[in-house]
């Protein structure tokens, strides 16, 4: 029921208020919570020896919450569909709103099919992590069949048509579909934490339950194959380097990528001020709090093991295998932890294997749809071809940008499957590129647009506004993450980055060009938030 | 001798409407041409709260109305500000914020509604000798064209202009055209085409024109570009007016086919609307041309009076505001 005093405008985008505070957070939790936390927060210890994984979560987590609120801030401020590129274009310069839309799209564009033909092998390898842990053949050999390029190809389609076919016919049904695939994987997600818990809180459970599932001894065989092959405590135990650490938060800033999801559906958000200040602000705490305290647990249950197994699955597979007495030995991901714990609740065990790709595929329709509001909110500015921005009468969603962005989708499964070139360039640094000008965005905007920070929310610190100090400490720690980050680009890396965004580039000229040619003078369009 | 009152850009605006109303009575005037913009922005829902109590917003802040008479005298003051004043319930409200097909339902409604009461109350209140001529602009949706083509049929004293050349009543051998169009605005609005574009319907626009072009009024909404018509505030990032020195700073915003077509056929006029800002006359080579500008949302009627004449075409014109 309308309890605000609303008044309604003739022009608007064709976009409906239907989606609700809760599924506002589902969408962000969805977007954020998938692979990183599964892979990066025990994996990623061999890669950087000595860091302390939960900590690598709680540093990218920190500007993460930081921004999370700025970004909250903006969006009540300009809810509308296209989320930062709306805010840096308004707030700061045109084209410096393009071209971070222009590579972050890129970073969500690609990722959008390749999550869906990685979350195949993902499930494909939790089911065979499971079969083999329940001596389930039948299971290992449909879990090898979805890690395949064709399981890869024919499920990343399947997820890919049938997100893109949800996100076409309205919002209302999607959200609810969301609500529950983000449900579920919370709920298993909180009994994993549960068990690792349990094994943090008992010396010696998480060794007895190795030892029971894959023989007598076994715990000890893994370190020992570790040992063999180079793994040493002195160099790898958790926590003795702080610069790993700090490198380590790298890869564990990409588990933070989406906690902007609900800015870029801002003109399908109900109640604007209170969804997004929930979905985001809060949406980023939660998660920090779920990423912390799983990855936290997960070693206080295992400790330095997890580095040993990681280790040795990665310089001795053979080695590992024969230790555990199996043919392949699983990779040492978060879920397999859980599931060891779990042991012999084969069901619990199976729930928290796939825990992981559920939270995987639930990225699905969050990428979709910021990959395509973000098309939408470009074409709407007459920055992109203008039959883009329409919306389909009956079910109020964009559907030609939709329909791009599955066709992009499809692309990123066959990437994903074959390893194309594309699917290999690591897109973090365009990611915190474009942190870095949201930051800077929310720090200037109270003084660039004070009549666009007026309207939102404004809380002052010390006669400054909230906005501003949030901005500019979260401008300085992702600058320091950037630092790091841009450490681990590869020639392969900078040179697609440098076409793609010459690329975005070129379309920005061109498009300021054309609308001048017609008589309209882009800097106007750049002037006014467009109709919700 | 004719008596024009040309006016434009009401946008809405029930007291400017009122004030256009009385011009043939005030101003001796006996053509009254109203042309381009005719509709409102905005509905403002007066939002049922209980027995004798209703809230509204308008101008940035909340309104109560606790009994009829008050209610009466808001939606009175919202329509005389161009909006559309709409009783509602919270529950039709939020079901409007669901469904964009309701609300672009309930503008067709209220705003062709609002256009039919007004041309009534024209054709009620002025002589059967007054001529009027309506038209929309490129505000205007394409709807309510057919409310004027309505009026047009069924009273001799009506004119929908669009689409024809039009005698002008005591003028004979005189002509009028009239173009709603104008070039890309940065905000879509209905009627908009690109310079080639506009070009290319002028000048199919040209064809139907009978007279010489010195005996030809152009009724065109969008103003030549590069005159004084066509200047409106240049705006910094704030979308506040550049000033220097104090004085604020002004662009050319108008058509450059427009100015083309004028001087390529040198008409007697050019009758514009449009830049609400430019209320002013210039001259294009031999054409004069006006804008009255637009102050709709202060309640001010601002037009053109001009006096034409079979022999001289032309005899005077000046500006009238009220």
């Amino acid at each position: 029921m309308a309890e605000e005093e609303v008044i309604f405008v003739r022009r608007a985008s064709g976009l409906v208020r239907e989606v609700g505070a809760f599924t506002a957070l589902s969408f962000v939790l969805g977007h954020v919570i998938g692979g990183g936390i599964n892979f990066h927060s025990t994996m990623d210890a061999i890669k950087y020896p000595g860091a302390s994984m939960p900590m690598a979560f709680v540093i990218a987590g920190i500007p993460s919450v930081l921004l999370g609120v700025s970004f909250a801030l903006m969006a009540v401020m300009m809810p509308r569909a296209g989320g930062d590129y709306i805010f840096i274009t308004r707030a700061m310069d045109p084209i410096v709103g393009f071209m971070s839309s222009w590579a972050f799209w890129f970073t969500e564009a690609i990722s959008f099919g390749i999550i869906g033909a990685f979350d195949s092998w993902f499930f494909g390898l939790s089911l065979w992590i499971y079969g083999m842990m329940t001596h389930n053949q039948g299971l290992m050999n449909t879990g090898t069949w979805m890690q395949s390029a064709m399981g890869q190809i024919i499920v990343g389609c399947i997820l890919v048509i049938i997100f893109s076919v949800l996100a076409l016919v309205g919002m209302r049904l999607f959200g609810a579909i969301m609500n529950v695939i983000v449900g579920i994987p919370l709920i298993t997600g909180i009994i994993t934490i549960g068990y690792f818990a349990m094994g943090t809180a008992t010396p010696g459970l998480a060794q007895a339950q190795f030892n029971a599932i894959f023989g007598s001894g076994a715990w000890g065989k893994v370190f020992k194959a570790a040992t063999d092959a180079g793994f040493s405590l002195q160099q790898y135990a958790m926590g003795s380097n702080f610069a790993s650490t700090m490198g380590a938060a790298t890869p564990a800033t990409w588990a933070y990528i989406g906690f902007t999801m609900s800015s870029f559906i801002g003109s399908e958000v109900k109640d604007p001020s209170r969804s997004l200040m929930i979905s985001m602000a809060l949406g980023t705490v939660v998660i920090m709090a779920y990423y912390v305290i799983l990855s936290g647990t997960c070693w206080g249950a295992f400790g330095d093991f997890i580095t040993a197994y990681t280790y040795a699955a990665d310089k001795a597979p053979q080695a590992l295998a024969a230790a555990l007495g199996v043919a392949n030995a699983p990779p040492g991901i978060l879920p397999f932890f859980g599931a060891v714990l779990a042991y012999p609740n084969t069901a619990i065990m199976e729930i928290i294997a796939i825990t992981g790709a559920i939270w995987l595929m639930n990225d699905i329709p969050s990428f979709l749809l910021v990959t395509s509001r973000q098309i939408f909110a470009w074409s709407f500015d007459r920055f992109f071809p203008e039959f883009l921005a329409a919306v389909n009468d009956r079910f109020h969603t964009p559907h030609w940008s939709i329909i791009v962005t599955m066709i992009v989708g499809f692309i990123g499964v066959f990437a994903n499957a074959y390893s194309w070139f594309i699917a290999l360039v690591g897109t973090t640094v365009l990611c915190i590129y474009r942190y870095l000008f949201d930051a800077m965005c929310a720090a200037i905007i109270p003084y660039s647009r004070p009549e666009i920070y007026d309207k939102g929310l404004k809380v002052m610190v010390a006669g400054v506004p909230l906005i501003t100090i949030l901005g500019i400490i979260a401008f300085a720690w992702w600058t320091y993450i950037f630092y790091f980050a841009c450490l681990a680009l590869d020639p392969l890396t900078i040179a697609t980055y440098m076409v793609w965004m010459g690329f975005g580039l070129f379309i920005f000229v061109a498009y300021w060009a054309y609308n001048k040619s017609k008589g309209i003078d882009p800097t106007t369009i750049y002037k006014e938030i467009p109709p919700a | 001798m004719v008596r024009l009152f040309f006016s434009a850009d009401v946008h809405g605006s029930e007291l400017v409407w009122r004030k256009w109303l009385n011009t043939p009575k005030m101003r001796g005037a006996n053509v009254v041409l109203f042309c381009g913009d005719l509709t409102g922005k905005s509905v403002v829902p007066l939002t049922k709260r209980g027995d004798n109590l209703w809230t509204c917003k308008l101008f940035g802040r909340k309104w109560t109305m606790h009994n009829e008479k008050e209610k009466e005298d808001m939606a009175r003051r919202i329509r005389e500000s161009g909006y559309y004043p709409v009783e509602m319930t919270p529950e039709e409200i939020t079901e409007l914020q669901k469904d964009k097909r309701k609300v672009e339902k309930l503008f067709e409604e209220v705003m062709t509604a609002r256009l039919r009461e007004w041309l009534q109350m024209a054709v009620d209140t002025l002589p059967k000798d007054i001529t009027i001529y309506c038209m929309p602009g490129n505000d205007d949706e394409f709807y309510i064209d057919e409310v004027i083509k309505e009026f047009d049929k069924n009273y001799e004293n009506v004119i929908y202009p669009l689409g024809r050349a039009v005698e002008i009543p005591g003028l004979p051998g005189y002509e009028m055209i009239s173009f709603e169009y104008v070039n890309p605005t940065p905000w879509n609005t209905p009627r908009e085409d690109s310079e080639k574009g506009l070009w290319k319907r002028l000048e199919k626009l040209s064809k139907l024109v009978t007279v010489d072009w010195d005996h030809v009024l152009l009724n065109f909404h969008c103003p030549p570009y590069n005159t004084q018509l066509d200047l409106a505030p240049k705006l910094d990032k704030h979308l506040k007016p550049v000033t220097v020195l104090g004085q604020v700073q002004m662009e050319h915003v108008g058509s450059k086919s427009v100015r083309k077509f004028e001087e390529k056929y040198q008409a007697l006029m050019g009758l514009h609307g449009h830049i609400h800002e430019s209320y002013a006359s210039d001259k294009i080579g031999k054409t004069v041309i006006v804008n009255p500008g637009s102050e709709y949302g202060s309640g001010i009627l601002r037009g053109f009076i001009i006096d034409l004449s079979p022999e001289k075409g032309l005899e005077t014109y000046w500006k009238v505001e009220g």
